[in-house]
């Protein structure tokens, strides 16, 4: 469902591409532990398959539909169908959880039904929301203000507003970064089970390589070395892929 | 009110079209020019007088203390007070004016500065004193190097808003454009008053791209210095006599109030406090659909275009100004000061809100859209929510600034506590008007007193 073929993303102003030549294949149902060092580029191939950056060569395709980032309408239609949790979850602080977790809708309502919805949210878009949060145990927390609730529970949120995404893909940045391993495990028991229920295609990054052992179908490595100091190396030397490349190594020139 | 609303609808409609003919646009250089020059002339005293009143302050002499209280009290006082009581003294024209502008900027920019001064790094000054220096010499080789970056700054700042009270203090007789405008109302010539506000606009505009100059170069401020001399020789007060001044001033005290007034006093305060709430509250609801359509990051470029410049002329035009229009078209009272405050504060509050909008956190805006939403939903279930919290945040300071500039309003007619101050001015009832600029005064104190509680780091921009 999900195919990226050997992308190169650089960001504008910087010479040495973050990507390159990156590929990566994910299918239904299947849970992928992405595993690098800061600056590796997990975050940047998670905004390169939601459309957020472009990528300069090389293709993404979710379910068929190339992603390409110049395009506002095709965008929004691969958006739909991918769920992002990002690393600081990034909830609107100033709306309810039942708005927050709603808002994963979005992709499905006209911007009309979403002026209805935050003023008269009707009695199955509740029942949806307490669902998701009673999936992630918030359930009590459906009409509190989401600034008032603790590092923790946000994160469960942003997990629930995913779940009423419907996504075929769901893509979770770093999701225990901040968590103690008790916690970490449930958040990833959570994440996984929810995929493999669904059917939904997961890739999570992750630092910790016991987590991503122990919960994941697949663990895919990804860059590590500085690619700034080799930035005109052959595409070929740079190709990180599922266990072949190494963490540490640097590329050979 | 005196008129129908049909009436006044129809009596707006004389303000157009504005008298362009070039004779009555050349008739506008003298006034343009003589508020121009009060400003100056009035900052050229207020220095003269404020810097050396700060040194002493932050010099800690004796004395300081009380001065520095006394400063801070003056400056409570309204301008247009200071103007109505200088125009008492010192007849109608621009020397009340200026000399208005003079008392009122004294204060503040003795105030300011000496706060910076007593706040100022003391190691450079502890070792100017180790010389045996006086303390004069303390201040002027220690003070002023160290702060001179600020106070340029703040006198370049005090300078616009001095242009722009130059303009109020002239409503009630202090020369300039202001007297300019009353006389067009007065005559209800409205297309010429009309023509003077479009003045009055572009002056204001002006003086925000000379702010932005000043940014940059301070220094340029001291090519105002010839047109302040001129303005002091020229706007001397002429006919000006001792005796003549302590026996007017004099006059006014004690202050008094018959009982059937001091009785009546409680309810004016309370409609001076609906004009500021009503204003204020016109202002939020109106400003935010203005607000909305003049942030970048919501609608066009086009459409923000056109609603800033909108905003920009409701905001160049002081309440005051708004004030004598209204008061004109439709008839003195509480109802004018309302819509000339609600109208000054769209245009403040308008584009305090498109900021707000435009200022929020991204994250959570690229959340939304990376469900797929449409802009639309992204704008309602982010920028909006996350933009109304800074936006309450200015409204409620907003609301304690216009207690007292609905004080000041009622000074032309539009109301509640200040219009009984206008009104006793009217009939030449001295104690009764000096009763009424003590109880504005404490009404202004304790709004100053709402805004430092709740705005002490936002520092000096509420003044203006």
């Amino acid at each position: 469902m999900l195919e990226v073929d050997r992308i190169r993303v650089r960001y504008p102003g910087y010479s040495a591409p973050v990507l390159r030549d990156f590929s990566l294949s994910v299918g239904a149902g299947e849970r992928v532990a992405l595993i690098g060092p800061s600056g590796a580029g997990k975050t940047t191939l998670f905004r390169a398959i939601t459309g957020f950056v472009p990528v300069e060569s090389g293709s993404i395709t979710v379910d068929g539909a190339r992603v390409d980032a110049g395009d506002a309408r095709g965008v929004r239609e691969i958006r739909k169908r991918v769920a992002f949790i990002s690393q600081g979850h990034d909830l609107v602080d100033r709306l309810s959880v039942l708005q927050n977790v709603m808002a994963g809708a979005l992709g499905r309502w006209s911007a009309l039904r979403a002026l209805r919805f935050l003023f008269l949210p009707n009695r199955e878009e509740v029942g949806r929301a307490q669902a998701a949060l009673d999936r992630v145990q918030l359930s009590e927390k459906l009409r509190a203000r989401t600034s008032d609730l603790s590092g923790g529970q946000h994160q469960r949120v942003a997990i629930a507003r995913a779940l009423v995404h419907e996504p075929t893909l769901l893509l979770a940045d770093e999701p225990i970064a901040s968590l103690d391993p008790a916690l970490s495990g449930q958040i990833l028991t959570l994440l996984c089970d929810l995929a493999a229920e669904s059917g939904v295609g997961l890739i999570c990054s992750l630092h910790q390589h016991q987590f991503a052992a122990s919960h994941f179908d697949r663990v895919v490595e990804i860059g590590s070395a500085q690619p700034a100091l080799t930035p005109s190396t052959p595409a070929a030397a740079w190709a990180v892929a599922a266990a072949a490349a190494s963490t540490g190594a640097a590329p050979a020139p | 009110m005196s008129q129908g609303s049909g009436a006044a609808l129809s009596l707006l409609g004389e303000f157009f079209p504005p008298d362009l003919s070039p004779g009555y646009l050349a008739a506008m250089g003298e006034p343009l020019l003589q508020t121009v020059a009060m400003a100056i002339g009035g900052m050229m005293i207020a220095l003269v007088i404020g810097l050396p009143a700060a040194m002493l302050i932050g010099s800690r002499a004796p004395g300081g203390r009380p001065l520095h209280a006394v400063l801070t009290g003056v400056r409570a006082i309204p301008d247009l007070t200071l103007a109505i009581l200088c125009v008492v003294v010192f007849g109608l024209g621009p020397s009340a004016g200026m000399l208005a502008l003079s008392i009122f900027y004294t204060a503040m920019v003795g105030k300011v500065y000496a706060d910076l001064f007593l706040t100022a790094n003391r190691a450079p000054i502890e070792a100017l004193q180790a010389t045996g220096a006086g303390r004069m010499s303390v201040a002027l080789f220690g003070f002023v190097p160290l702060t001179l970056k600020d106070l340029m700054s703040f006198g370049c700042y005090s300078f616009e808003c001095a242009v722009r009270a130059a303009v109020i203090v002239g409503a009630v007789g202090g020369g300039g454009l202001g007297t300019e405008l009353v006389g067009t109302l007065n005559g209800f010539q409205f297309h010429r008053a009309a023509t003077i506000i479009i003045v009055l606009v572009l002056l204001v505009l002006s003086l925000d791209a000379l702010s932005w100059l000043l940014r940059k170069k301070p220094k340029a401020v001291f090519w105002v210095l010839p047109f302040g001399a001129y303005a002091l020789w020229a706007y001397r007060p002429q006919f000006f006599t001792l005796g003549h001044a302590v026996s007017t001033i004099g006059g006014m005290f004690p202050p008094q109030l018959s009982e059937q007034a001091l009785w009546d006093v409680p309810r004016l305060i309370w409609e001076t406090l609906l004009v500021a709430v009503g204003g204020t509250v016109i202002a939020a609801v109106v400003g935010l659909f203005a607000g909305v359509l003049a942030a970048r990051n919501i609608v066009p470029l086009a459409v923000v275009g056109a609603v800033r410049l909108a905003l920009a002329v409701f905001r160049a035009v002081p309440e005051v100004v708004w004030g004598l229009v209204l008061v004109a078209v439709i008839g003195v009272g509480p109802v004018a000061g309302v819509f000339a405050l609600a109208i000054h504060n769209i245009g403040v509050l308008g584009k305090l809100y498109a900021e707000s909008f435009e200022n929020v956190e991204q994250a959570p805006v690229r959340a939304i859209e990376a469900t797929g939403a449409p802009r639309a939903s992204a704008v309602l279930f982010a920028i909006i929510p996350l933009g109304l919290g800074p936006a309450a945040v200015n409204t409620l300071f907003r609301m304690e600034w216009n207690l007292r500039a609905a004080t000041v309003v009622g000074m032309i007619g539009a109301g509640g506590i200040g219009q009984a101050l206008y009104n006793a001015q009217q009939i030449f009832a001295y104690k009764q008007m000096m009763a009424y600029i003590v109880i504005t005064w404490g009404i202004v104190l304790v709004s100053e007193w709402l805004s430092k509680v709740t705005r002490d780091r936002y520092g000096w921009s509420v003044y203006c």
